[in-house]
């Protein structure tokens, strides 16, 4: 015998068309029935001064098809190495940088050698499906321009050679330094559909 | 005309009852309980040494009539703009701060007050509990909100030698700035759970 809800189909109570989450070990995540696979981060990464992408902070994501908004977060660990480590990210949709989230992280400067800011870095943008056309530098993109899958990254730079940044990087851990799973730290990365 | 759903309730698929959540870039965000538009930030904030209100921060809300919990959080980037920027950051419901959301944001002192590196994504986040029996906006708790509350952040440096911004992109690539673009719209997520 069917359930009710085969027939009629229980509406959906909030707003949340689905939710995407995971760490950067090459998991594969299954929701409704699509299946997405996270980046395999195996190492640490130092930053250069040209933008190069952040391991492990891409996904490859097409919304459902009544989807309004679409947020992205990523969180990955950053080490300023040299003078603070100012270091600047930016979202890149499919190839176009989103200006709006450009942003950059940084410990304060130190010329003692002594780099010791490690903190959680985290870049986000909610995607506004709801225009009629794009401008995806203020990450407006009309859904029907969005029905196949796109990227969806983050970059990251140097803001000089002076000043040197690492990511995906815990460098210290119980009173020395830290080594394997410990030292390599696996961004997490979310998406959530909004209808 | 009954509604189905008389007979034979629909299950709830979680205690998420709406998500309110966007850049504060001006769009108007719709959801069960009406139509919300975000602040529109178009540039970064110095803030001072007396308290003033931190551009994007405000929202006007009413929940469901079934919400117990509702869960206000505000995400801005945080720059230090002189030494440590030692800075202050309240909450407030209709006027009254919720002491125990209070943050206090800062780098470390380089020993030199042209110092002023320190930059990071910062939150100031509570939940409300609406299942109290009485009011106590300074703890969060309200047990008959049925009209709209404005909830907001309000901050200020620690003094004039420790100088802080919010929403500010102050070093980005060589030239310090992208695109002429020294500024970022802060992102507010309003939840309300049953």
């Amino acid at each position: 015998m069917a359930n009710l809800t085969d027939i009629f189909p229980a509406p959906t109570s909030n707003n949340i068309i689905e939710v995407i989450e995971g760490v950067a070990d090459g998991r594969t995540v299954t929701v409704n029935d699509n299946s997405y696979t996270f980046g395999n981060v195996t190492t640490t990464t130092s930053l250069s001064t040209s933008f190069a992408d952040l391991p492990g902070s891409s996904i490859t994501y097409a919304p459902p098809a009544d989807t309004k908004y679409v947020s992205y977060k990523c969180y990955f660990k950053f080490w300023g190495i040299d003078y603070g480590g100012i270091s600047g990210y930016r979202i890149v949709l499919d190839g176009t940088v989103v200006n709006y989230s450009n942003r950059h992280i940084s410990g304060n400067y130190s010329n003692g050698g002594n780099n010791h800011a490690q903190f959680l870095g985290m870049a986000m943008f909610v995607f506004d499906l709801t225009v009629s056309s794009d401008n995806i530098a203020a990450g407006q993109i009309a859904k029907s321009n969005w029905t196949s899958d796109k990227i969806i990254k983050v970059q990251a730079r140097d803001y000089s050679s002076s000043y040197d940044g690492y990511v995906n990087y815990n460098h210290w851990f119980d009173g020395g330094g830290a080594s394997g799973a410990r030292q390599k730290d696996q961004p997490t990365i979310q998406i959530i559909a909004y209808g | 005309m009954n509604s189905l759903n008389n007979f034979f309730p629909a299950g709830t698929s979680s205690n998420v009852l709406e998500i309110i959540h966007g850049n504060c870039d001006g769009r108007s965000i719709e959801v069960g309980s009406g139509t919300y538009t975000l602040p529109n930030v178009t540039t970064f904030q110095h803030l001072s040494t007396s308290y003033a209100d931190v551009a994007g921060s405000s929202f006007t809300y009413a929940p469901p009539s079934d919400a117990k919990y509702v869960s206000y959080k505000f995400d801005f980037h945080w720059d230090a703009t002189s030494s440590a920027g030692i800075s202050h950051w309240r909450l407030l419901v209709d006027g009254t701060e919720i002491t125990k959301a209070y943050q206090q944001y800062s780098n470390n002192y380089s020993g030199n007050h042209a110092h002023h590196h320190g930059a990071f994504e910062a939150t100031v986040y509570t939940v409300f509990d609406l299942t109290v029996s009485s009011d106590s906006a300074a703890n969060a708790q309200f047990a008959n909100w049925t009209s709209d509350k404005t909830i907001k952040v309000s901050a200020r440096e620690y003094a004039s030698s420790y100088q802080a911004a919010a929403n500010r992109v102050e070093y980005f690539g060589s030239g310090a700035t992208f695109g002429g673009q020294n500024w970022i719209p802060p992102i507010l997520t309003i939840i309300a759970l049953s």
